[in-house]
C-alpha cells in the first residue's frame, strides 16, 4: 500500500524518453502502440492488451462471435513462435499477448482488425 | 502532477504503521509534524502541561532514512533494518535516563517507541531530533467502521430495512478469507486471475494455473499484502454478528464474490527494489471482471471493488483497455468502483480510477476532511471514508488500515445496499442519487469539491416513503381522484393500490406529491388497500392499508329547469343538432361520494314526453353537455354518454320541445341516470 511507484514503470518512462524520439517519423504507427510497448520489444518482450475493431451491436451472442473471429484473425496473421497468448476475453474486444518486436510489426500491419496496443500494466494495492 | 502542500515530506502517502499489541494486530496512521523545528506535536505539549504527563508514541529516525515495510526486504534486509530500529531506540532511552518517563512498548520491527513521559522527558525528546522523527499523542482509536458507517448514514438504511441483503458485491483484490469470522458464510463466487509471466511475475492461484474458478480459488493470496482484499471485504460486506464484534460493514448483509487478481513479483525493479511484492497484471483485473459479468444472470451483482491502481491521469483516460469491461459492467446495473489513489496528487488520479465510467472514490476522515494521502480530481465521482478503518484482516484478526482502498468498499457497500432499495436502478441513478445527497468536502489543496456520500439520504431519493392519500376511501364503481403525500416521488413513477383498481393519470407534481385517479371496479373487493408508489429504479415505498374500498353508497341527483336558452338537438332519435327551436335546457347536480361514472340518462315528462341518450329505443335524444355552451357528450349515430361527474358536480341537459307543452310551468320532470357500476339515481322536479 505504498507510494512508490512499481520499478517497472519508472524503466519505463526512462526507455519512453528515448523512444519518442525514434518513432517520431511513423505517425500511423505511433497512434496505434503505445511508446512503452515499443520501448519493452526494443529490449525483448512485453505484455500488452490489443484492442480490436469489432462492430457495435446489441446482441450480445454476436458481440461475443466478432469478438472471437477478430482475435483469432490476429492469432492467424501473427508469427507463432514471436507471440504469446495471455488471456483471451469473451465480452469485450481485447487480447492479452505477450509479444516481441517482430510481433508488434506484424500487428502495426493488421490495420483492418486491430485498433491499438497498449501496455499490460501492473497495478498495486491501494 | 501537483502533489498535496501537507503531505510530510519524509513520509509516504499513506502511513500505514504495523505493530503487534498484545496479540492483536492495529494499524494506525500518524499525522505527520507540524513545524520543521519541533518533532513534538502541539497535542503532546498542551497534554504534558495539562496532566502533567502523557502517553506518547515516538517514531525514531532510522539512519538508512524512512522505514520499509518488511514484507518488500529481503531477510538480510530485514535484519539490518531491525538492528537499526534496536540502536536509535537505545540512543533515546539513554537520553531519557534520569528523566521522568516509562518505556510502555518497543518494537522490533517498526521504528516507533512508546512511552509515557514528563515535561522534562518531552523536553529531551524535543532535544533529540537527531534520533526521534516527531512525537505524537497515543491515541484511542475505537473500531471505527462502527464510526464510518453510521457517518455515511449507514446504520439509519439498515434499521429502514436495507443491508445489501440479496445482493452480491465482488471484490476483485488479494483475494478474502472466506473463513474469517467477520465474512463467514458470504462468500460465494470464487476466482483467480493470476499471471505468471517469465521474469517478473508468478502465479498466485491456489491451483498454480493462471485462472481457477470455484470453491477456494479466490482465497487470500500467500504474500505479506494479502489481508488487503479481506480488509476491503469486510468494510463493505462484513458482519459483526458472526464475529461477536459491535459493527460491521456497509452491506452487513450482502453476499461477496472473491476475485484473486495478484500475481508473486520477483523482479527487484517491478517491486521498487524490494520482491517479492504483489501486483496485479491489468489484462487479469479485466478477467476478473469478465467473470463477474459472465455471472450476472445468476449473481445479483450491486457493485464491484477495484482498490487498485496506479499511473497519475489529469484527464479522464478512456483509451484505457480497462474501460470496455467497466462499461458493460455498468450496462447491465452494476457499477465498479474503484480507488483515487493515495499519492497526495490534487488534480490527478490513478487507472483505472480515472475511467469515466468507473465511480472513482477518494478518501476522507471521520471528521470529514480530505485526507492527506488522497488523490483528487475534477472528474473524481465521491468522498468516503478511508482513514483508520477497522475491519478483518487476514488469520481471523481485526486491524486498521487507511487508504482510498478503504474508502472504495464504502461506496460498495453503499450500492449493495441501494441496490437492495431499488433493484432495477441504473448505475447512473444510484450515481445520481448519492452526488446529490451527499455532504459537499472541498479539498482545501486542489479545490475539489465532492460529495461525500450519504447512504440514508440516498434511499430518501430512490426509494418513495408515503405519509398520507386523500381521499383515503372510495366506493366501488367510482372514479377517485387522489393526492399522495411524502417525500421522493421521482417521475415516471407508478401507483398500484391491488386488484380490482385501475389506476391512471399519475402525475408526480413535486418529490413530495403525486396525484392519480383510481378506477374502481364494480366487483373490487371491499376493504383496506396498501397503497405503493414506485419510483423508476423500483425503489417503492407502501402505505399499509392506505385506502379502503366502500360499498357503493346511493347517489343522489338534483335537477333544475333553466328555461328554453339553447337549440343544441332537434326532433328526433339521433338529432344531434340545431333545429330553429330553443330547446327545453335543465342542470343535473351529482351527489355520490367518490363521484360517478354516468352510462344513461332519461328525461320524462308528465306531459308526457320522453327524451333519452340511447338512439336505439325511438325516444328523442337527450343532450348532454357538461356547461351550457360545452361540446356534446353524446356519442354520434348511438347517443350513447360515458363520462364522470365528481361528487358535487354537474352537466347540462338538452331536450327538444316536441309538442310546446312539455315544459310548461306545473309539469313534472323526472330525470334518471344510469352510472357505470350498475346503480342509477332519478331526481324530479316541478316546472316553475
Amino acid at each position: 500500500v505504498g507510494n512508490v511507484r512499481a520499478g517497472v514503470v519508472a524503466l519505463l518512462v526512462a526507455q519512453i524518453v528515448g523512444v519518442t524520439a525514434l518513432g517520431a517519423g511513423m505517425p500511423r504507427a505511433d497512434a496505434m502502440v503505445d511508446p512503452e510497448v515499443r520501448a519493452l520489444v526494443r529490449v525483448g518482450r512485453a505484455r500488452v492488451l490489443v484492442t480490436l475493431q469489432v462492430a457495435e451491436t446489441s446482441n450480445q451472442a454476436q458481440r461475443a462471435d466478432a469478438i472471437g473471429r477478430a482475435q483469432d484473425a490476429v492469432l492467424m496473421r501473427l508469427p507463432s513462435t514471436h507471440a504469446s497468448v495471455v488471456r483471451r476475453y469473451e465480452s469485450v474486444p481485447l487480447l492479452a499477448l505477450e509479444i516481441d518486436a517482430t510481433a508488434l510489426r506484424a500487428l502495426e500491419t493488421m490495420t483492418d482488425v486491430v485498433a491499438g496496443v497498449k501496455l499490460d500494466r501492473a497495478m498495486k494495492p491501494q | 502532477v501537483a502533489p498535496r502542500r501537507r503531505r510530510a515530506p519524509f513520509a509516504s502517502a499513506l502511513l500505514a504503521v504495523l505493530f503487534l499489541l498484545s496479540g492483536a494486530t492495529l494499524w494506525i496512521t500518524l499525522p505527520p509534524a507540524d513545524s520543521a523545528s519541533s518533532v513534538v506535536m502541539p497535542e503532546v505539549r498542551h497534554r504534558v502541561l495539562r496532566e502533567g504527563r502523557v502517553r506518547v508514541i515516538a517514531e525514531l529516525r532510522l539512519p538508512a532514512g524512512s522505514h520499509v515495510p518488511e514484507g518488500l526486504l529481503t531477510a538480510a534486509a530485514q535484519s539490518v533494518q531491525r538492528r537499526d530500529i534496536a540502536a536509535v531506540r537505545l540512543q533515546i532511552l539513554s537520553r531519557l535516563a534520569g528523566r521522568s518517563h516509562q518505556v510502555l512498548h518497543q518494537y522490533s520491527t517498526v521504528p516507533l517507541v512508546t512511552l509515557d513521559v514528563g515535561p522534562d522527558a518531552l523536553t529531551e525528546l524535543e532535544a533529540s531530533s537527531l534520533w526521534v522523527r516527531r512525537v505524537v499523542v497515543d491515541s484511542l482509536n475505537a473500531p471505527t467502521l462502527a464510526q464510518s458507517v453510521p457517518l455515511i448514514g449507514g446504520d439509519q438504511a439498515w434499521s429502514r430495512g436495507f443491508d445489501g441483503t440479496g445482493v452480491v458485491v465482488a471484490i476483485v483484490d488479494t483475494g478474502v478469507e472466506a473463513t474469517h469470522p467477520f465474512l463467514t458464510g458470504k462468500v460465494v463466487e470464487e476466482a483467480c486471475y493470476s499471471s505468471t509471466v517469465s521474469g517478473h511475475s508468478i502465479t498466485m492461484c491456489p491451483n498454480g494455473s493462471t485462472q481457477q474458478t470455484g470453491p477456494g480459488s479466490g482465497a487470500s493470496c500467500p504474500l505479506s499484502v494479502c489481508w488487503h482484499g479481506t480488509h476491503v471485504a469486510g468494510i463493505a460486506a462484513g458482519n459483526g454478528a458472526g464475529a461477536g464484534v459491535a459493527f460491521s460493514g456497509v452491506a452487513k448483509g450482502a453476499q461477496i464474490m472473491a476475485v484473486q487478481v495478484f500475481s508473486k513479483f520477483t523482479n527487484a525493479s517491478d517491486c521498487g527494489g524490494s520482491p517479492p511484492c504483489a501486483l496485479a497484471w491489468t489484462s487479469d483485473i479485466i478477467a476478473g471482471l469478465e467473470r463477474v459479468y459472465s455471472l450476472r444472470g445468476a449473481r445479483n451483482f450491486s457493485s464491484a471493488n477495484l482498490s487498485i491502481g496506479g499511473g497519475s491521469y489529469t484527464a479522464p483516460c478512456d483509451g484505457d483497455p480497462a474501460k470496455f469491461i467497466i462499461d458493460n459492467l455498468r450496462s447491465v446495473g452494476i457499477a465498479t468502483a474503484v480507488a483515487a489513489g493515495n499519492d497526495g496528487y490534487t488534480n490527478a488520479l490513478n487507472s483505472p480510477g480515472c475511467i469515466s465510467s468507473a465511480i472513482s472514490v477518494g478518501a476522507t476522515t471521520k471528521a470529514d476532511a480530505v485526507a492527506s494521502f488522497s488523490n483528487a480530481a475534477s472528474f473524481m465521482s465521491l468522498w468516503a471514508p478511508g482513514v483508520s478503518i477497522y475491519s478483518s484482516l487476514t488469520g481471523g484478526s481485526f486491524g486498521y488500515a487507511s487508504g482510498t482502498s478503504m474508502a472504495t468498499p464504502h461506496v460498495t457497500g453503499a450500492w449493495g445496499v441501494l441496490k437492495q432499495a431499488a433493484p432495477t436502478a441504473s448505475v447512473n441513478q444510484i450515481l445520481s442519487a448519492l452526488q446529490t445527497t451527499g455532504l459537499l468536502i472541498t479539498d482545501s489543496d486542489s479545490g475539489v469539491t465532492k460529495p461525500r456520500i450519504r447512504i440514508d439520504q440516498a434511499l430518501g431519493v430512490l426509494v418513495p416513503a408515503i405519509t398520507s392519500i386523500s381521499p383515503t376511501q372510495g366506493p366501488v364503481g367510482a372514479a377517485v381522484a387522489v393526492t399522495i403525500a411524502g417525500s421522493g416521488f421521482v417521475t415516471g413513477a407508478t401507483v398500484s393500490v391491488g386488484a380490482g383498481i385501475i389506476v391512471s393519470n399519475v402525475a408526480v407534481g413535486a418529490p413530495t406529491q403525486v396525484t392519480a385517479t383510481l378506477a374502481i371496479a364494480a366487483g373490487a373487493a371491499l376493504g383496506a388497500r396498501d397503497v405503493t408508489v414506485t419510483n423508476p429504479g423500483g425503489g417503492s415505498g407502501t402505505l399499509a392499508g392506505g385506502f379502503t374500498v366502500t360499498s357503493a353508497s346511493a347517489a343522489t341527483l338534483s335537477l333544475a329547469y333553466n328555461g328554453k336558452l339553447r337549440d343544441r338537438v332537434g326532433p328526433g332519435n339521433t338529432a344531434l343538432g340545431a333545429d330553429g327551436t330553443l330547446d327545453g335546457t335543465l342542470t343535473a347536480t351529482l351527489s355520490a361520494p367518490g363521484g360517478r361514472t354516468v352510462t344513461g340518462l332519461r328525461l320524462d315528462s308528465s306531459q308526457p314526453g320522453t327524451w333519452d341518450t340511447d338512439g336505439a329505443t325511438g325516444y328523442w335524444v337527450l343532450g348532454v353537455a357538461s356547461s351550457l355552451d360545452g361540446a356534446l357528450l353524446n356519442a354520434v349515430g348511438t347517443m350513447a354518454v360515458n363520462f364522470a361527474v365528481a361528487n358535487g358536480g354537474s352537466f347540462v341537459l338538452f331536450a327538444s320541445d316536441y309538442q310546446g307543452t312539455e315544459f310548461l310551468s306545473g309539469n313534472t320532470l323526472t330525470l334518471t341516470a344510469t352510472f357505470s357500476d350498475g346503480t342509477s339515481a332519478t331526481a324530479v322536479i316541478a316546472a316553475p
